[in-house]
């Protein structure tokens, strides 16, 4: 960092401009109100403070987006971009016309396979966290499954099991459980070294030691790894209704097929409602566990 | 960890990867399985693949909207992300966005993507793009937030601002954490390409694998998956690699 920075700010007047509010904002940002005294704030104008409310802003800058996407959409037609007035009318249609039953039985077939993801997972990552012997042995397959890309399985998964429950149900696990069970083997990792010694020398077994310190410990890590794993669960659950096209995946590729927009607008916003207050509810969750609040969290 | 350990730890990884094989091998070669081929008949058919039946050629294409895919999503990823970290309005109004979006299963996008890009190479490089981007914008809004306050402090001392301020402190602070993003991306595309490539219109890998599964080709198909799956893991590990070269001063996090 040795070079003359003043020479090129002021060499390019463009930079200049773009670049100043820029540093300004990063000073803001790191502390808020740090450099504006009381005074100063009190003499500020009223629409000055409304815009520092953050619902203030949320209204304004979603609202505006929300008429920039109808003008949109009025101006490319009906045809490319709904609008949002017929999105929700999609949204009661499907509701009237039984097309959320799909979405019922599809979301039947998350749960159960979630459920096994949890039942598996979180034991198996206990142990590879607590073990160097089963890291060894294990580790290496969890990792590799974790950063490919399982949609290749899809057609061996369709030979071994068909077209039904199964295959989906297979689908979601696959999809979530390598999650859970790396977030709970670092969580595993994570606990302080000093709680097992002081467990070893309150003669507490190993047993013992891993269900009344480890699991407790590694708890937060354990409900950040289940939340990162249902976002995934939810796009194994939708690879696999497409993969089959029966139920809530014919339903999407019919709707695509006829261009019915509005209602498959309504369909995507639908699960994408669900998956974000299930993910949202884990994270209050998260919170209440670890108030302190780390970030929990390994990989995306 | 020391040498006698490390040596510990490389046997009994071969000694899984030895039970691993033995028992697919086993498994395979029960006749009541005859739709999971042994290894024995799966590395012969991925020998023919890779020599003679183009599997090569899907690869590198697979692989070339990778790149694209990645780096359309750096370049708006990056710049997404140091506007939520600078702009407090952005931050407050762009964040809870990135979230929601961020939650959305984008796979469901794929019906109606070719309605916007055409079925072909602009709609496989959209489904990547979904897959990627979210990553970049947060593990970028996350650098620039967690630069160090000192470094702040001291550049403001020097009256290192505006553009330089941003090239010479602000992005190479962050660039850790962009590498991270990054890595994850990379696995994260791989996925988006073969999903697409699957279920979008059949191209390259997953191409390779529909055109195998339709044939009933199960050592191919078993093949072309081990082959997919050890693609997307080096690719993984090399952008780790790099990650590594990149930032020397900070240890990979995962």
């Amino acid at each position: 960092m040795s070079g003359d920075p003043t020479a090129t700010a002021g060499g390019d007047p463009t930079a200049t401009a773009g670049g100043d509010p820029t540093a300004t904002a990063g000073g803001a940002a790191s502390r808020p109100h740090a450099y504006v005294s009381q005074d100063e704030r009190a003499d500020r104008s009223a629409l000055a403070r409304l815009s520092d409310r953050r619902w203030f802003r949320r209204v304004v800058v979603w609202g505006a987006l929300a008429v920039l996407y109808e003008i949109c959409a009025y101006w490319a037609g009906a045809y490319f971009l709904p609008t949002i007035q017929s999105i929700l009318q999609g949204g009661y249609d499907l509701a009237r016309d039984g097309s959320l039953g799909d979405l019922w039985a599809a979301l039947v077939h998350l749960v159960i396979g979630f459920a096994l993801a949890i039942v598996v997972g979180v034991p198996v990552g206990v142990a590879m966290g607590s073990s160097k012997l089963v890291d060894y042995v294990v580790g290496m397959y969890v990792k590799a499954l974790f950063v490919t890309s399982l949609a290749a399985v899809l057609p061996l998964l369709i030979i071994l099991f068909g077209f039904g429950m199964t295959f989906r149900v297979s689908v979601v696990f696959l999809f979530s459980v390598f999650f859970i069970v790396l977030n709970t083997a670092a969580g595993v990792r994570h606990v302080d070294k000093n709680l097992h010694a002081m467990g070893s020398a309150f003669g507490a077994s190993r047993l013992k030691r891993t269900v009344a310190i480890s699991i407790p410990s590694s708890l937060p890590f354990i409900i950040a790894g289940i939340r990162l794993g249902l976002a995934n669960a939810f796009s194994g659950m939708i690879l696999a209704e497409l993969w089959v096209t029966r139920g809530l995946g014919l339903t999407l590729n019919n709707l695509g097929l006829n261009r019915d927009l509005p209602k498959f607008f309504a369909l995507v916003l639908i699960v994408t409602l669900i998956a974000a207050l299930s993910a949202g509810l884990l994270k209050v969750l998260e919170r209440k566990l670890m108030p302190w609040g780390a970030a929990a969290t390994q990989g995306r | 960890m020391n040498r006698r350990q490390r040596l510990v730890g490389v046997a009994l990884r071969l000694a899984s990867l030895a039970a691993m094989f033995s028992y697919w091998q086993w498994y395979g070669s029960q006749p009541a399985h005859v739709a999971t081929p042994p290894p024995t008949k799966v590395f012969p058919a991925l020998w023919k693949a890779l020599t003679s039946q183009g599997l090569v050629g899907d690869t590198l294409g697979t692989l070339g909207e990778v790149a694209v895919g990645l780096a359309v999503s750096l370049v708006f990823g990056i710049v997404v992300g140091f506007a939520i970290a600078l702009f407090p309005w952005a931050k407050d109004t762009i964040d809870p966005l990135v979230d929601a979006v961020y939650a959305m299963p984008v796979t469901m996008l794929i019906p109606i993507v070719g309605v916007y890009t055409g079925l072909g190479f602009r709609g496989r490089i959209f489904i990547i793009f979904t897959y990627v981007a979210l990553v970049i914008v947060i593990s970028t809004s996350t650098g620039v937030r967690e630069v160090e306050k000192g470094l702040i402090e001291a550049s403001r001392a020097y009256r290192v601002d505006g553009f330089a301020f941003f090239r010479k402190v602000l992005f190479p602070a962050a660039l850790a954490h962009i590498a991270t993003g990054t890595a994850i991306g990379i696995s994260r595309a791989v996925r988006g390409a073969v999903t697409a490539e699957l279920l979008l219109v059949t191209a390259n890998l997953g191409g390779y694998l529909v055109k195998k599964q339709a044939i009933f080709d199960n050592a191919s198909l078993l093949a072309g998956i081990l082959w997919t799956l050890v693609i997307g893991y080096a690719l993984y590990e090399i952008a780790l690699w790099v990650e590594r070269r990149i930032t020397p001063w900070r240890q990979a996090t995962t």
